[in-house]
């Protein structure tokens, strides 16, 4: 038995077993870690001996009735914060800061018996679609190591999709859960906004930002939302969504469930073999008894200007906290208040982080704020409008999540726009607020995963989680491994 | 792009950024190329007024462990007696 090809959910009935040892399984997995990752650069952190610590901690207090995912090994993006542990987001800026307390989700995780094996690397703060923005180089993909993983939770996705680990917990503002799962042949899901704790996810765009998983399947990620969803009083955003147990109702039976194709999600710019590979799932739905129907979003065709006026206002206001003078970097040369800001913040940011910031800045100053702002933010009710009309006449919408398959290293950076742009299927379900699901669903020419995306109704994640349970049932995509391992 | 240029640099102000001549004008480009597929927002009707998100529900006013200033100073990039050290901020020109 290879472990780092289980499931995160078979690891654990390993675990809980007493056939494999949560020693052995996190052995395993930082073995993997020496062996691939300074070629992938999943992680930007290795926590080896802190892991190994605490697996025999963990296998002492191993006992019958514990979370099904106790013992098992995760990736925690790298800007989740961990007490003790550095949290530098990809960036210059925060490069040697360690945060003094767990984000909520970090909590969680380890409550239920989680070992973090590692930090994985992202676009700087999470701004990027590719994992190449990241002041600690590039992640490659490991299905292709010419090509990107896709981003931001690049690191994360590819460790997984790899056996560097089980699951990861990542951050998806505008798809950087949803589309490197995508590309890295992985199951993700962003939940509802409000399911998960933001305290201790460093900010983005915070009326977008949402934690969520990424796994190797449906089953794990409903396994990993029902740990880390809920309520929490610090992050007055959270809501109860009364989920009851997501893994305890997977039961495949989607008899009648209505799916519903956007016919401006099939048009223009969409690669040919990406759409053959999602109507394939229509049809595999259909068959386990869904009812397919077109439906139309017209409010879709404005979200790409309106999520990048959104997030980088956002993000602009966000990142003013970064000053050098409570943590973080601060630059080496300066005389005044102003330079030290000025200075710190030059040297501190990457490229990418400063256009967001000076788009940002841009749309909120005076004279553009209603051009802009107050146009993108009519164009997000709009949206939601939409999407609440569609779900209406149908249950889940399916779409691609991106246009095309993984970019090769380097191909993104040289024309921006188009990365920006690839954004148009995974936006929506964050400027609407709802929760959307990426699962694998097939290859392309290259050998290259593609994945297909799920948006459910507002708290809709049980639906969307028992249809790509149904959607795996009858497929093995999730199945297949990069090459350089064995088949699962 | 002379007009660009001039507005990143006010921008940047804004923004406590201070760019290189050669940032400046690949920030500029790229700006200008976002500015510019942007303007496809300005055929947006406005509809009706976008209403402020709903306001949270308070939590109770409870008194709860905050976090330990000991542990949070020495995050600080430089920290004397206790404090965090920066030029001054009342006018300019004092050095840290």
């Amino acid at each position: 038995m290879n472990l780092t090809h289980l499931t995160a959910l078979e690891l654990g009935r390993a675990i809980a077993s007493g056939d494999v040892t949560i020693h052995q399984a996190t052995q395993a997995a930082l073995e993997e870690i020496a062996q691939r990752d300074q070629r992938l650069n999943s992680c930007i952190t290795v926590l080896a001996e802190q892991a190994m610590e605490r697996a025999e901690v963990l296998q002492k207090g191993l006992k019958p009735g514990l979370s099904p995912l106790y013992g098992v090994p995760l990736l925690l993006k790298d800007n989740l914060c961990t007490k003790g542990v550095k949290t530098t987001c990809g960036s210059r800026l925060l490069e040697g800061y360690v945060p003094p307390y767990d984000a909520t989700v970090v909590e969680k995780v380890q409550n239920a018996g989680g070992v973090c094996l590692g930090k994985g690397n992202l676009d700087e703060f999470a701004m990027g679609s590719t994992t190449e923005t990241s002041y600690f180089g590039p992640t490659r993909n490991p299905w292709d190591e010419n090509r990107v993983p896709g981003g931001s939770s690049g690191g994360c996705a590819a460790g997984v999709a790899v056996g560097l680990a089980w699951y990861a917990l990542g951050s998806d503002t505008g798809g950087s859960i949803r589309q490197p799962a995508g590309y890295c042949g992985l199951t993700g899901l962003k939940p509802t906004y409000g399911t998960v704790s933001r305290y201790g996810l460093v900010a983005y765009a915070s009326s977008l930002d949402q934690v969520g998983p990424l796994c190797r399947d449906a089953a794990d990620c409903a396994a990993v939302l029902d740990l880390i969803q809920g309520k929490d009083r610090r992050d007055s955003t959270t809501v109860d969504g009364n989920y009851g147990g997501l893994l305890a109702s997977l039961n495949g039976d989607i008899r009648g469930l209505r799916v519903g194709l956007p016919v401006e999600c099939f048009g223009e710019g969409l690669d040919p073999q990406v759409a053959q590979r999602v109507q394939e799932v229509a049809k595999v739905l259909q068959h386990r008894g869904a009812i397919l129907t077109e439906v139309s979003i017209p409010e879709l065709k404005q979200v790409i200007g309106a999520y990048y006026v959104l997030a980088s206002a956002e993000a602009s206001s966000n990142l003013a906290r970064y000053d050098g003078v409570k943590y973080g970097f601060r630059a080496e040369k300066y005389k005044t208040l102003t330079q030290m800001y000025e200075n710190t913040r030059s040297q501190g940011f990457g490229k990418e982080a400063k256009l967001r910031i000076l788009l940002g800045t841009f749309v909120l100053s005076a004279g553009y704020y209603e051009a802009y702002y107050k146009k993108a933010l009519a164009v997000k009710e709009q949206v939601s409008q939409g999407l609440e009309r569609a779900f209406a006449a149908c249950d889940a919408l399916l779409t691609p999540v991106t246009p095309n398959t993984a970019p090769k290293l380097g191909e993104s950076l040289r024309d921006p726009m188009k990365m920006y742009l690839s954004d148009l299927y995974t936006v929506p379900a964050n400027l609407a607020g709802l929760p959307a699901l990426s699962m694998p669903c097939g290859v392309d020419g290259q050998g290259m995963p593609v994945g297909a995306q799920l948006m459910g109704p507002r708290f809709g994640e049980q639906l969307l989680l028992n249809t790509a349970y149904a959607y795996q049932q009858e497929t093995d995509h999730h199945k297949r491994v990069p090459r350089g391992g064995e088949g699962r | 792009m002379e007009e660009t240029s001039k507005q990143v640099r006010k921008l940047s102000h804004l923004a406590r950024l201070s760019l290189t001549p050669e940032e400046e004008g690949e920030l500029a480009g790229r700006l200008e190329q976002m500015v510019g597929y942007l303007e496809a927002l300005s055929q947006v009707e406005d509809g009706e007024a976008v209403e402020a998100p709903s306001a949270v529900p308070f939590r109770p006013d409870g008194v709860a462990p905050s976090l330990d200033r000991d542990k949070l100073l020495p995050q600080a990039p430089l920290m004397r007696d206790g404090y965090v050290v920066t030029p001054r901020s009342v006018g300019e020109g004092g050095e840290a």
